[in-house]
């Protein structure tokens, strides 16, 4: 009945469709004239207060008065990249073990008492940083930072608590393994960076790894990585340096566990052979197929950043970007395609993808790979103008919350850089030219990329082996876990 | 990390979007703004923040997928996709050219209910963004072609297979409406649409939509931001104040369906894990037992000293996941769990403790402590929301068209504070076993398995 009813609205308002304001004479069309936008307005980032405890823990604090709210990121270097060669998700479980019971508290009291005073606080793990994250309301600070303490002071690895937080990782584990776009990352980090780089597993781990790892071994990990020299904080909202600083050096001041520094990561391990490699993951029954372009990138330090950035956005940064307008506003293959870099303190990678209709996957793949190459080519003055303005609003975007303030520097600190690296960033972009962005994107490397696609092999086999001529290789996204070495000989007495 | 304002995703809101904007706190959580209409029915809500050098313009239209008539599901949505396809002012790709050729961005989503624009950049480029705006609000279907429709279509059946038919689950949100409500009832389709609907589509389906829906009386617009409101206020007579008035369509009350068209419905999927949702018609966004609702989700499965959580997840260990919400919308809403069962056990093991525990709520009610758990939660939440720019002009523009009030944020707080354990208790006392519907997943057989 409703539908017939706005049925016949429509058609009535078909009817009146001359209505228009068409009729509005051209010359009185306050349309007519499009708006001339002024100068972009100049912006300042602000630069965190840089305190330090009596153990040496660093801490920036942005003061932020309004809303009664705390941002806290502790950002603790290592991460993934330190799993044992047989314990892939270690790192991961260990950290995510942090909130599950510490101090006089167990997995449920711990619990109750963060939800009960709706406080935050959880535990990432990357590939080389842990990043805790606390957010509360600033009334209840105290009782968030004792928690936060016990967490990375006191975590407790409850052996019946290990195995319940175990068993839903190994859901979360099938849950990814579901995803094609998890397989698309994984398959690009095994093939990347090979099977026994610190960065080419998945930061979950393998089932069987998984299963494996025992309570003490995660207490070890934990013990192997948190220590005042690997540790930095971010507090972002209504708190004072004074007043925060006293309540972090009164939980962590006395902290002196001692650990070394993570090892810096290596490059990608490189395989014989010229060319891009060419991979091909299994995903029977897919609508769609992923395509995945994994290149050697820059790291967070190098000079040739912020230009290299814009080049990339230039490529697939912005709705308007090159491969967004090919393959979805021209072609209508994908829903979205994108590009960005994933730069490092120690080693950077530049990323391509999109997720495209299974039955154009070879002339997709053609396009993304001819896109790459043009880009090398280089950028117009017009399409540097458009990327400095994106990654402008970007950067004065990441001042808004609280939480992103946080997250924004954290990540700062993650790759290395220092307080002011926003500003510095800011100062380099006004400056740069197309000549300066194209210096950097000629480096693109596509040798030594790798190509991955993700979909229904019986389907797309033929497509894309068709479009890009090549050793294609089909692999399982996560590397299968090897047999243990057989036990060293026991040294005994002679 | 940054991360670049990303290319946009111009989203179907299903369920998982369409839970009611929980908001305020003890604390103030007053919206401040200025709120006026055109002589030609457009809402006008001016929201002045200097804080940061940056204009949000939130052009919200009251029309969503309970809009659509027969054989053109997904068309609201599909529609949304086009209003970035040019005009005869700014031709083309035009739209995104221009926006982006000064530092700002946009996207859109689409819900059962409403359709939401909104366009973010550096505060120069306020008269840019609001000129965009009014251009397209004034002209758009003169501009459009077979050849638009056509290149949408693809990329929104596109959207279709990548959020719904390839992900995991996925079929359980394209099966739930008609599952939910008789034929006829506007939420009885997806917002997604159907393949054959979206094929159907014509270049007259667009006009018509348009004149019908895209008109002064049916929008609210946000401008929220670093901006002059005195010479913004000129700026929006001059551009919007010429746009013709045209009627608004009246629609007529749709009854609240109490229970669901089908009972239960099993499917298999490329999946590992089996999976159970089950889901109940509930009360409409902001209407009497809404709120408790809300609350009642958050009792039972959010976070770990929640009551399913504890129950399923670390007492018994017959669950590795579960999780509750209300998905509020203006018409009816629906109240849905679901679980994820360990593996050994099995989906009606996961039902059954479900069904004992919300019975066993419904009986005895939340302890005060539980109560008061999840009211702070919600409080911060009313906070946090606070701190986005574009949330706060989303926000001010859902209240407006949601309850008449863009600052409805303080009242629809009080909502919460002043919710009781009775009420609670009678929330969870709707969800029986026989006026639920049960989707159930099960993994479809495959040839290898592939555990890594």
């Amino acid at each position: 009945m409703t539908q017939l009813l706005l049925a016949l609205a429509l058609g009535l308002s078909c009817a009146r469709a001359p209505q228009e304001t068409a009729t509005v004479p051209q010359a009185q069309d306050p349309l007519a004239q499009r708006p001339e936008a002024g100068p972009t307005p100049a912006f300042t980032a602000p630069v965190p207060q840089v305190v330090t405890l009596s153990n040496g823990v660093e801490l920036w604090v942005f003061e932020r008065a309004g809303l009664p709210l705390v941002s806290l990121q502790a950002v603790i270097s290592g991460g993934a990249a330190e799993d044992p060669a047989l314990g892939w998700g270690q790192t991961a479980l260990s950290d995510r073990m942090l909130t599950h019971g510490a101090g006089d508290r167990g997995a449920d009291a711990f619990a109750a008492e963060l939800e009960q005073k709706a406080i935050s606080l959880s535990v990432g793990t990357k590939a080389t940083s842990s990043i805790i994250t606390l957010d509360t309301h600033a009334d209840r600070l105290e009782p968030a930072l004792d928690l936060l303490a016990d967490a990375i002071l006191r975590p407790r690895f409850d052996a019946d608590e290990v195995e319940r937080v175990r068993k839903i990782t190994l859901g979360d584990l099938d849950s990814a393994l579901d995803t094609p776009q998890s397989l698309a990352v994984w398959a690009g980090q095994r093939v990347y960076w090979g099977d026994t780089h610190p960065l080419g597993h998945p930061i979950i781990g393998r089932r069987d790894d998984l299963t494996a790892l025992t309570p003490a071994q995660l207490k070890a990990s934990w013990a192997a990585r948190y220590a005042p020299s690997r540790v930095r904080f971010v507090v972002t909202g209504a708190v004072t340096v004074d007043g925060i600083k006293a309540a972090l050096e009164s939980r962590f001041g006395a902290w002196k566990a001692t650990v070394g520094a993570p090892a810096a990561v290596p490059a990608a391990i490189k395989p014989g052979g010229a060319g891009p490699r060419l991979v091909l993951v299994d995903n029977p029954g897919a609508a769609q197929s992923i395509l995945r372009v994994v290149m050697p990138g820059w790291r967070s330090a190098e000079a040739g950043l912020p230009a290299a950035r814009l080049g990339v956005i230039v490529l697939g940064g912005t709705f308007t970007s090159r491969l967004n307008r090919l393959l979805r506003e021209e072609r209508g293959y994908t829903y979205g395609a994108k590009a960005w870099l994933e730069p490092g303190a120690d080693q950077g990678v530049a990323l391509a993808q999109t997720a495209v209709f299974q039955p154009v996957t070879g002339d997709a793949l053609k396009a993304l790979l001819e896109q790459l190459d043009a880009l090398r080519a280089g950028v117009t003055d017009e399409e540097v103008e458009k990327a400095r303005g994106a990654r402008r609003t970007a950067l004065v975007s990441a001042m808004e919350s609280r939480g992103a303030v946080s997250a924004t520097y954290g990540g700062l600190i993650e790759q290395g850089l220092s307080p002011s690296a926003i500003n510095d960033e800011l100062a380099a972009l006004n400056g740069l030219t197309a000549a300066a962005v194209n210096a950097e994107v000629a480096k693109l490397n596509l040798t030594d990329a790798v190509v991955i696609v993700v979909g229904d092999v019986s389907q797309i086999r033929e497509q894309v082996v068709s479009a890009t001529p090549g050793d294609w290789t089909l692999v399982e996204a996560v590397a299968p876990r090897p047999a243990a070495p057989a036990p060293a000989p026991k040294k005994g007495k002679r | 990390m940054l991360q670049f304002p990303h290319s946009k995703e111009r989203r179907v809101f299903l369920f998982a979007a369409m839970a009611p904007l929980l908001s305020a706190p003890a604390h103030a959580v007053e919206l401040t703004y200025e709120q006026y209409k055109l002589p030609n029915g457009l809402n006008v809500i001016l929201m002045p923040d200097p804080t940061l050098p940056q204009v949000v313009v939130n052009l919200w239209y009251g029309v969503g997928a309970k809009d659509e008539v027969d054989g053109r599901t997904g068309f609201a949505h599909l529609f949304e996709h086009l209003m970035f396809m040019g005009t005869t002012r700014l031709p083309g790709s035009g739209f995104d050219d221009l926006m982006e050729a000064s530092g700002g961005y946009n996207n859109a989503w689409t819900s059962e209910d409403a359709t939401d624009y909104y366009d973010v950049g550096p505060a120069n480029l306020v008269d840019t963004l609001l000129w965009m705006e009014a251009d397209r609000m004034e002209g758009l279907s003169r501009a459009m072609t077979q050849e638009k429709l056509d290149l949408q279509r693809d990329v929104v059946r596109n959207e279709r297979r990548q959020s719904y038919e390839d992900a995991p689950y996925g079929e359980i949100w394209l099966v739930m409406p008609e599952a939910m409500y008789p034929a006829g009832h506007p939420y009885a389709h997806t917002v997604i649409g159907s393949h054959e609907d979206l094929q159907a589509a014509t270049v007259d389906d667009v006009v018509g939509f348009f004149n019908t829906w895209y008109v002064p009386g049916n929008a609210s617009l946000v401008v929220a931001g670093d901006f002059d409101p005195a010479a913004v206020k000129i700026t929006i007579e001059r551009l919007f104040g010429g746009l013709a008035a045209r009627p608004v369509p009246e629609r007529q009350p749709v009854p609240a369906p109490s229970a669901p068209v089908t009972s239960l419905i099993e499917l298999t999927d490329q999946v590992r894990q089996p999976k159970s949702v089950m889901a109940w018609h509930s009360p409409a966004m902001y209407a009497s037992g809404d709120a408790e609702m809300d609350l009642l989700a958050d009792i039972l499965a959010d976070g770990r000293s929640s009551r399913l959580y504890r129950s399923l997840v670390h007492e018994s260990g017959l669950a590795v996941e579960v999780s509750a919400g209300q998905m509020s919308q203006r018409l009816s809403s629906l109240f849905i769990i679901e679980v994820t069962p360990a593996e050994g056990h099995t989906l009606a093991e996961v039902e059954e403790a479900i069904a004992k525990e919300v019975a066993r709520l419904a009986a005895e009610g939340p302890t005060d402590a539980e109560l008061e758990r999840v009211k702070n939660q919600l409080e911060m939440s009313f906070l946090e929301r606070q701190e986005s720019l574009q949330g706060r002009a989303s926000s001010l523009n859902s209240y407006y068209f949601n309850t008449g009030t863009p600052g409805y944020m303080q009242a629809d707080l009080d909502r919460y504070r002043q919710a009781t354990k009775d009420g609670v208790k009678q929330a969870a006392a709707r969800l029986t076993v026989d006026t639920r519907c049960l989707i159930r997943v099960t993994p479809a057989p495959v040839a290898e398995e592939t555990t890594p």
